[in-house]
């Protein structure tokens, strides 16, 4: 549900925003990977995961986590827990 | 005077009126203007001015209230709030904001987003960069200053950006 929700995210971000460590986050998107339903791409030294829209049942996965994860404000509040706007360099947080 | 008690709020009323002696207006933006409106839900620790109309004099009228240029911001030794004026045009997205809001008070002057339009600045965020932190000032804003927001505004804007799905899950939000 976070992936649909944040369109795309990385173990790292994944693991701050949900309370795990990075390498659960990142061992469970990798089986998601496996599985078919998130693809990745490299990011500099990042690698991104999103939904596969290869995936057979793309559109209804989509439609489905997003149903659910806009019904979920504990998960949307942590969510919420990171900046993803742009910041002027040298502006302080 | 600007002092460590003061709001944000405060010291936007006197950078602004300050500004206007030498007609100079500008328009408190961004997480600021959320702050304003809703300040027991957010915090902005910068205040954002876009001047919508520029004159000589500004530097000057700063310095007076205490204020420093110290690299991109503007700093006072009294306040942990800084200044930052981007530059504008004043928009949300791609859509010039022609009309502010005008708050007065003891004398001074505010110009300041619409609530409407301050709701749609945070919102951008969530639309543009999937930043739910701009979500929950967005839906801040609106609980604050509920009467004041345009919520038929904000859905036909979220749908000629094409996110009509993020304005069904804010309006889902509103208490």
């Amino acid at each position: 549900m976070a992936v649909r929700l944040l369109e795309e995210t990385w173990g790292a971000e994944l693991a701050q925003l949900l309370g795990m460590r990075i390498s659960l986050a990142q061992r469970i998107l990798s089986s998601f990977e496996r599985e078919g339903a998130l693809l990745s791409r490299m990011v500099g030294r990042s690698r991104i995961f999103l939904l596969d829209s290869r995936y057979p049942a793309a559109k209804e996965l989509s439609a489905l986590l997003w149903k659910l994860g806009s019904a979920d404000v504990v998960l949307q509040q942590k969510l919420a827990g990171r900046r993803r706007r742009p910041r002027r360099a040298g502006k302080a947080l | 005077m600007i002092g460590p008690k003061s709001t944000l709020t405060d010291v936007a009323f006197a950078v602004c009126t300050a500004l206007q002696q030498v007609s100079i207006t500008a328009v408190l933006t961004g997480g600021s203007a959320a702050t304003h409106y809703a300040p027991d839900a957010y915090q902005s620790r910068d205040l954002d001015f876009v001047l919508t109309i520029q004159a000589p004099g500004g530097a000057a009228e700063l310095r007076k209230l205490g204020f420093t240029e110290s690299g991109q911001v503007y700093r006072h030794p009294e306040s942990h709030f800084t200044l930052d004026f981007p530059r504008g045009p004043l928009a949300v997205g791609d859509e010039l904001i022609t009309e502010w809001r005008t708050e007065r008070r003891a004398g001074r002057v505010l110009h300041v987003l619409s609530p409407t339009d301050s709701c749609r600045d945070r919102l951008a965020s969530f639309l543009f960069w999937k930043d739910f932190s701009g979500l929950e000032q967005a839906l801040a804003v609106a609980a604050a200053q509920r009467r004041k927001v345009d919520l038929e505004k904000l859905e036909a804007w979220c749908r000629k950006e094409g996110h009509p799905e993020k304005f069904k899950l804010f309006k889902s939000r509103l208490p």
